[in-house]
């Protein structure tokens, strides 16, 4: 099952095919070595072509082929267990090198991790299909604010920025001039 | 003589307490014993069906010494979960 | 001190919230004991020997005594009467019953506090040194940036699953007293060249198993560069970390496998990336302002100012008339950065007491004390000590009669008595030996303040298992619980320090049983009373002769 935007999305067509597979037609994802060995083959077929990353085994590999990893369609982020946050990284450097398609946490995760996914820069996650989707998305919604700014916008407030915003509108209306900020 | 028993911490409010026959007891001396191995496996097994009942966590087996009808563990840590904390507690 | 905004407030309610129904769903048998316990140890919520532990945050150790009255009535009502604070600078509750959590939860939220990443493998509660903001040698308040760090950190979307706990400790002072190079991160202020004023990078210190010394990656980094960097290294952390052996998976193990220096520079190249969207970033100048008002002193200028000498020589007047006073005063009262006011330690630490415990009786004593003469703020101290930091010199006399009443003027702080020392056996899950009951038979054996006195600065610090939670690598005198053959057995460590010359005590020979160590110990400070020279510390006079005069003393016979 796929969550998207904090919902329940449709499923879709991407089938993971493995290292020496025949690849079917159709959208696919591969792993990142295949992506990497075999871009012309890839580019050559009909159907769009997506990326699976392992962060045990790929993250010198993704980091060092960052223009070729942003021409994927989708890149599937593979968290091996939920206690190994590394994916949350991996995602936040695919953004901040500049990837734009969508970014998919898949593997083993818990409910309470969906807002934080969605706060580094995942658009979906896909879920085992006994699991419980309303948890997922109750869990999602149950911290309403977050501190960290820079990170992507999501349901959640960020408090940086309404402060900020508060404090413009005091400094507005006592008509103070902002002070520049600290240099060092 | 030694054997087996099993200990857990209460779910709800985190005592120690010990597989008795009739389920769990905060009193030692209500715990069933298991004379050897074999027999702690199956006591361990039992216990763990109260697990799903929800009342405990965690349930082991505890090595004890039988002397004249009175368990006691033979490892410090459970003579201390027995007994409580060895010092004076300064609440009290 | 720091108060709650709207948003700190709705932070914080929403997380009772959820672990209110959590710990609903787990009672009710909707969640296994499995899934509940992550999500129980982000809340703080452990299970020990004997019953569950509650850890609540003590942000950078400081507290109201608003706060203070709060945690005697959670001891009082949810506990048996009594805390204990931790060399964390957090206080832990050892009884609270589970189905009672969420709602000391909801209590501590109504005081703005929490048990917020106190466990779990995240960024823990930042540290600071306890006379932040009063201290006579500080630079500058550190609790600004531990603020900024404690809001930074919390319920971070990529940093909640690490490969293990994260320990970042802050010091405005060139005297560290936060122990920051035995964290996973140490933040030490200084002024660069210019004159100004900014923070010293120290990454991979730590105890436990590896003990290491952590290393420097930056030599000096401005206040307002400092959540883009941290986010830097922890990235790295993140990312590098290893995640195949928990014993390995601190930040020393990978700042000790790849090197200060390479980890440094992927930590550079890493901000250097990331710089141009975090150092335009909030919090902007105008919110780091916000939270630095907070801290302002609460002695006016005008006040401070108007200091005559009079307080301090009633205050001396005081000493020289009651001897017992005086020495309590040498060991309590610390340089205050306003003339006419001292920074009071209370030691929590009576001969043959439990180290860092308190009753509800006590904790309301100081609160009501800390009202009455420190302007309603009390600090923890990561020895386990409080601090009253604001308090007039005029005053202190008066307080030292307050603090009597209550038991709480133990003539001890800095000295041999002023043991540290962890729950150990008697509470701890993971204890290999018992910690506490070592601790009372020194402080009773180590004798009165004279001879405490006699013997100078000195470190003892107990833990009860290798995870050295009491902090004995870096004591002295360091003493290590273990367990062999079912007996408890110590091993002692000589020549850690936790300050800024910190070192990691070396082990001198073969461990002790339970009723040899206090024998163990005198030997060790006898040795010491014999071979140092005049004015020479304990650890001087170590650093000078070395382990050999000790081993000579302990194992020669
Ligand atoms: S050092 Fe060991 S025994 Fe002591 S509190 Fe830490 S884990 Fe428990």
């Amino acid at each position: 099952m796929l969550l998207r935007d904090g919902a329940i999305a449709p499923g879709d067509s991407w089938r993971a095919v493995d290292d020496g597979e025949d690849l079917p037609a159709g959208n696919v994802t591969v792993t990142l070595r295949r992506f990497l060995a075999e871009r012309e083959q890839l580019a050559a077929r009909d159907g769009e072509v997506g990326v699976r990353i392992n962060p045990g085994e790929d993250l010198a590999l993704a980091a060092s082929h960052a223009d070729a990893v942003n021409t994927a369609a989708l890149v599937s982020i593979i968290f091996p267990a939920f206690t190994d946050g590394r994916g949350f990284s991996v995602i936040r450097s695919l953004r901040r090198q500049g990837y734009r398609g969508e970014i998919r946490a898949d593997g083993s995760l818990l409910p309470d991790q969906f807002a934080f996914l969605r706060h580094c820069g995942a658009d979906t996650v896909a879920i085992a299909d006994g699991e419980d989707a309303q948890t997922w998305l109750r869990e999602a919604r149950a911290l309403s604010l977050a501190y960290q700014a820079g990170y992507a916008p999501t349901d959640a407030r960020n408090i940086l920025e309404a402060r900020a915003q508060a404090n413009r509108a005091t400094l507005r209306a006592t008509a103070i001039t902002v002070a520049t900020p600290e240099k060092t | 003589m030694n054997g087996w028993i099993v200990s857990a911490n209460d779910l709800v409010v985190g005592t120690v307490v010990y597989y008795a026959a009739d389920g769990w007891s905060g009193d030692i001396g209500d715990a069933a014993v298991a004379a050897d191995r074999i027999a702690a496996k199956k006591l361990l097994a039992a216990s763990e069906s109260a697990v799903r009942d929800n009342r405990v966590v965690e349930p082991y087996l505890v090595e004890v010494e039988l002397c004249r009808g009175k368990l006691s563990p033979l490892r410090l840590r459970e003579q201390l979960r027995h007994r409580g904390p060895s010092v004076a507690q300064a609440g009290g | 001190m720091y108060r709650y905004d709207e948003f700190d407030a709705q932070v914080v309610r929403e997380r009772v919230a959820q672990f209110r129904g959590q710990v609903a769903r787990r009672l009710a048998g909707e969640l296994s004991e499995e899934e509940f316990k992550p999500l129980r140890l982000m809340n703080g919520v452990y299970l020990q020997l004997h019953a569950y532990m509650l850890r609540v945050a003590v942000p950078y150790g400081t507290l109201s005594s608003r706060q203070l009255r709060k945690l005697a009535h959670i001891a009082a009502t949810y506990d048996k009467n009594y805390g204990h604070f931790t060399t964390r600078q957090n206080i832990q509750f050892n009884w609270p019953q589970l189905r009672d959590i969420p709602d000391i939860l909801g209590e501590l939220s109504e005081v703005e506090m929490h048990a917020i990443q106190t466990s779990g493998n995240c960024i823990r509660n930042v540290t600071a040194d306890p006379f932040a903001g009063a201290a006579a040698d500080e630079i500058e308040d550190p609790r600004p940036i531990c603020e900024l760090i404690r809001q930074w950190s919390t319920f971070h979307p990529e940093f909640t699953f690490l490969p293990r706990k994260f320990k970042i400790a802050v010091t405005g002072a060139p005297k560290d007293r936060a122990a920051i190079k035995v964290h996973d991160i140490g933040l030490r202020m200084h002024r660069n060249a210019a004159g100004a004023p900014g923070f010293e990078v120290v990454v991979g210190g730590g105890q436990g198993r590896t003990p290491m010394i952590g290393k420097t990656i930056r030599r000096w980094l401005a206040r307002n560069e400092i959540l883009a960097y941290l986010e830097a290294i922890m990235r790295v952390y993140n990312l590098h970390g290893r995640r195949d052996n928990k014993y390995k998976a601190r930040v020393k193990i990978l700042v000790h496998e790849i090197g200060a220096e390479q980890f440094a520079a992927q930590v550079e190249r890493e901000y250097e990336n990331s710089a141009g969207q975090t150092r335009k970033a909030l919090p902007d100048a105008d919110e780091i302002r916000r939270i630095a008002r907070h801290f302002a002193p609460p002695i006016g200028e005008a006040e401070a100012k108007a200091d005559d000498g009079e307080g301090a020589k009633k205050l001396r007047a005081a000493r020289a008339a009651d001897g017992g006073f005086d020495l309590w005063c040498r060991a309590s009262l610390a340089a205050h950065k306003i003339p006419g006011h001292a920074i009071v330690t209370v030691s929590l630490k009576p001969a043959g007491g439990i180290p860092g415990d308190a009753t509800a009786e006590q904790m309301r004593s100081v609160a009501g004390l800390a009202e009455r003469f420190s302007h309603g703020e009390v600090r923890v101290s990561h020895e386990q000590n409080l601090v009253l930091p604001w308090v007039r010199a005029a005053e202190v006399h008066e307080l030292w009669r307050g603090l009597r009443d209550s038991g709480l003027a133990a003539a001890n702080a800095g000295l041999a008595g002023d043991i540290i020392c962890c729950p150990g056996l008697d509470y701890c899950t993971l204890a290999t030996a018992r910690s506490i009951p070592v601790a009372q038979q020194l402080g009773v054996r180590l004798g009165g303040t004279k001879r405490q006195r006699d013997i100078g600065g000195l470190s003892i610090n107990i833990s009860g298992c290798i995870n050295a939670c009491g902090h004995h690598h870096v004591g002295n005198i360091g003493i290590l619980g273990l367990e062999k053959k079912g007996r408890e057995f110590y091993q002692i460590t000589l020549g850690g320090s936790a300050d800024e010359n910190a070192a990691i005590g070396d082990i001198i020979g073969p461990g002790f049983a339970a009723e040899e160590v206090g024998d163990a110990v005198d030997m060790v400070v006898g040795t010491y009373l014999k071979i140092r020279r005049a004015g020479e510390t304990f650890i001087d006079a170590y650093r000078r002769v070395g382990a050999e005069p000790f081993k000579e003393a302990l194992y020669a016979a």
